[in-house]
């Protein structure tokens, strides 16, 4: 690891830390959402209980939030107050730039699974776990990160929160996140089973149930985390 | 060979030329300003020779290198202080200068760098809390820390207080002293005769003079007098073939050529007030200052 890149990753951590109200939307609504809708049985969650079905929907929630929308806004506003402007005449090199917050974002992340997870266990989830399941963690998060650079650096402050948060509920909504994909009509189901926080919350399903997963869902997401970093690459840029 | 090498420079953002067929070079110790109005092509120029900014003809090299293509080399080289240059939100004064300064292999002290910029007194506080002033001088500080062979300014006093002022002059006059070559924008003309050894005036993007400022001051003289009237200064232009105009303070100015004897003139001049019984309160012969030469260039 570079010298630079340990820097800039510890920096951004600082950020983040000092950040509450992010912190807040990041950390707390997952937390939130899981011990709310565990203890009171409103969704339609099929044959499953509900801590069950939710837990793994709640991580999806959390790696979007703190890999796409937490990485799309800081950015954003990175831009907006010029500090990205300061790192262009620095001697960082973009990957390293966009490594380091994508890794400062790794560490939130796993942070957050790893609270879930107990949060979930003493909510009675009682998970079987698949060795696959570190996988599904990083291919979504590369995913998500992807997204998040790439909306941080075709926006700016206000525009990338505002677009950040949208793009969060919608997805939130669409992705049988906190319900399950057969309450949608077929078309419907069909369009979202494309989506990378889809194929994130169906993989945690069957990979927290001691299953592989289907293989539809890890090409969808496996294509995400190539096109989405790619896509970062290619828009991001110093002004 | 120079720091810093311009070429032909032009940059067009879309159908608006910002800057046209620019040249000028910078050279090691040397400091060199670049002036011109609002508009006339500074920023674009200091953009592109940081290489933010793609030249849409001509060439920059910085270190004899391309700083578009090898941004990230030659940084190490250059401390660089943006015109809106912000930093990561959250961060604290120390740990912005302490952050930059780790990006160049703590290569300089940041406390050091701190206290010159007279920030110690607020080195705890989020950056973002800081008056217009000390996010200025906080921005110098982190171009301080930055490498010591180019030091790269753009409006460094803009929102200064005098003692502010005095303090990044007299960082830029350190550094220069150090071997740096130090490149600035600014539309404080008497900072320019302070610390600068050459000016580069702009025009609409193009270049009106590159010139020393002792050629465009101290060599140049100019006759001032004061409790003339603009008829008189009309009759006196015309009489004596002098360039009488007036400054800010309502003194009329003439420039003189190098081959004339400004105490002649002067003599002459005073005559010809005599003469008209033209009653004037002061007369003198002095050195013309930047802020006349430049009113005298950019005068239609």
């Amino acid at each position: 690891m570079s010298g630079s890149f340990a820097v800039l990753t510890k920096s951004e951590l600082r950020v983040a830390a000092r950040d509450g109200e992010q912190l807040l939307l990041t950390a707390g609504l997952p937390i939130l959402l899981l011990v709310f809708f565990s203890v009171v049985d409103v969704l339609p969650t099929g044959d499953l209980d509900p801590v069950e079905f939710l837990v793994p929907g709640v991580l999806t929630i959390a790696l979007l939030s703190s890999g796409f929308v937490r990485l799309a806004i800081a950015l954003g506003f990175d831009r907006s107050f010029g500090a990205i402007g300061r790192y262009a005449v620095s001697p960082v090199s973009a990957s390293t730039f966009l490594g380091s917050r994508a890794a400062a974002a790794a560490v939130i992340a796993v942070v957050q699974v790893i609270v879930l997870f107990l949060v979930g266990l003493i909510l009675g989830w009682r998970p079987t776990l698949h060795p696959l399941l570190p996988l599904v963690v990083v291919l979504a998060l590369v995913a998500f990160f992807g997204l998040g650079l790439t909306l941080g650096s075709v926006t700016d402050g206000l525009r990338s929160l505002a677009l950040a948060n949208a793009l969060y509920i919608l997805l939130l909504l669409l992705s049988g996140v906190v319900f399950d994909l057969n309450e949608l009509p077929g078309w419907m189901e069909a369009i979202t089973r494309l989506l990378p926080t889809t194929a994130t919350a169906q993989l945690l399903r069957t990979v927290t149930a001691g299953d592989g997963g289907e293989v539809r869902d890890w090409l969808v997401l496996a294509a995400w985390s190539v096109i989405a970093p790619v896509a970062a690459a290619r828009t991001f840029r110093w002004r | 060979m120079s720091v810093v090498d311009v070429q032909g420079l032009s940059v067009s953002y879309g159908p608006v030329d910002a800057v046209a067929d620019l040249s000028f070079a910078v050279d090691a110790g040397e400091t060199v300003a670049l002036i011109g109005a609002n508009g006339a092509g500074k920023t674009s120029t200091i953009n592109a020779i940081v290489g933010i900014v793609e030249p849409t003809a001509g060439s920059v090299r910085v270190f004899e290198s391309d700083p578009a293509q090898d941004r990230a080399t030659i940084a190490r080289r250059w401390g660089v202080m943006p015109q809106a240059g912000g930093l990561p939100m959250g961060l604290r004064v120390g740990e912005c200068v302490e952050l930059f300064a780790a990006l160049y292999q703590d290569r300089v002290d940041a406390s050091a760098v701190i206290d010159g910029c007279g920030l110690t007194d607020v080195r705890d506080r989020r950056w973002r809390t800081l008056s217009g002033g000390q996010q200025q001088r906080l921005s110098l500080a982190v171009a301080l820390v930055g490498g010591d062979d180019l030091l790269i300014l753009d409006e460094p006093t803009a929102a200064l207080d005098v003692p502010g002022q005095e303090r990044v002059l007299a960082q830029i006059t350190k550094r220069a002293g150090a071997g740096s070559a130090v490149l600035l924008t600014t539309h404080r003309l008497d900072e320019v005769e302070q610390v600068a050894d050459r000016v580069v005036i702009l025009h609409e993007g193009a270049l009106v003079i590159d010139s020393s400022v002792t050629a465009l001051t101290e060599e140049s003289p100019e006759i001032r007098i004061r409790g003339l009237s603009a008829d008189q200064a009309s009759q006196l232009n015309n009489t004596l073939a002098t360039s009488f105009r007036f400054g800010p303070d309502g003194d009329a100015m003439s420039s003189v050529d190098s081959w004339t004897d400004p105490q002649q003139l002067l003599a002459l001049v005073l005559d010809w007030c005599s003469t008209n019984d033209v009653r004037v309160t002061s007369a003198s012969v002095g050195k013309r200052s930047l802020a006349d030469a430049y009113r005298e260039m950019m005068s239609p």
